[in-house]
């Protein structure tokens, strides 16, 4: 008595004999393919993949501005928060209450 | 049919078309196309579809070429790549068929001409094409792989990416799903 699994089992078996014939398909398949590839070539923008090679650069440059600036800024003795920062409360309410506007 | 690969090796080839060689790809190509189409044609539904998958595959291979480590024969990195191209298209399909209207062009599995077939065969290739057409992607994904290539669970879990504990249920609700369709389309009536 044939189940349906059983018969699902022949049907799986049956179509595994029937391997793919795929020659016609591939004759040449090489020529077309180097053919597609040339063309994929052609369409690559040369200054795009360029612009990659040059990250590194760029993020050298970023750091070395950014420690430049940093090397070299000043803190402006009238910013309050600098000043609190720096512990000079006292030194910036007195300027505050003795300066005459 | 296993393409004779004398001459240079795979990884000597791979070398080659790393430096720029079109001619080191063909060759590659040469001796790893049956394989690629054999794959490919379980899921391709006319000529055209095939040599267009086959293509999608091997620029797939030319593009990420300097991704390929050597821990594995060339050959299994192509067939991951096939496979997984083939999923792409199950996809594909499936959301361009929900797009459609059933009045028009509805999509239907052609078999590719095989002389050799005999009329069983072809009768269940035709009965499961059908069938597995109603299937989800990855549900006839796993049962091409697993019922037709006859691929090991642990195969078609390095090919897919998937857990082989995920591969075991899914082709046992696949293998359901398909049963209840042949049922109700009385295909497995005797």
């Amino acid at each position: 008595m044939n189940s349906p699994e059983d018969k699902l089992d022949q049907l799986f078996a049956a179509a595994r004999r029937a391997k793919p014939e795929t020659a016609r398909e591939e004759f040449a398949f090489e020529t077309r393919l180097t053919a597609r590839i040339r063309a994929e070539r052609g369409r690559e923008i040369p200054w795009l993949a360029f612009s990659w090679k040059l990250t590194p650069l760029f993020a050298c440059t970023v750091l070395m501005l950014g420690a430049w600036f940093a090397a070299t800024s000043t803190t402006d003795p009238m910013d309050l928060a600098s000043a609190l920062s720096g512990g000079n409360e006292e030194a910036m309410l007195a300027r505050y209450l003795t300066t005459t506007y | 049919m296993t393409v004779p690969t004398e001459g240079p090796s795979d990884e000597h080839l791979i070398q080659n078309a790393l430096a720029g060689s079109d001619g080191a790809f063909a060759e590659l190509a040469l001796r790893h196309k049956h394989r690629v189409f054999g794959i490919a044609a379980r899921f391709a539904r006319h000529a055209h579809e095939l040599d267009d998958i086959a293509q999608a595959v091997f620029i797939r291979a030319w593009q990420s070429l300097s991704t390929f480590r050597g821990d594995a024969p060339f050959e299994h990195w192509l067939s991951r790549i096939a496979v997984r191209m083939c999923y792409d298209v199950l996809r594909k399909t499936r959301r361009d068929r929900e797009s459609l209207s059933l009045d028009e062009n509805p999509i239907t599995y052609e078999t590719l001409p095989d002389p050799k077939d005999d009329e069983e065969s072809r009768n269940a290739r035709e009965i499961l094409q059908r069938g597995m057409a109603e299937l989800s992607p990855d549900e006839r994904l796993i049962l091409t792989l697993l019922e037709l290539e006859e691929k090991t669970v642990k195969e078609i879990a390095d090919l897919t990416g998937w857990s082989e504990a995920n591969v075991k249920v899914r082709a046992f609700r696949a293998r359901d799903a398909l049963r209840k369709i042949l049922t109700i389309n009385k295909d497995l009536t005797p």
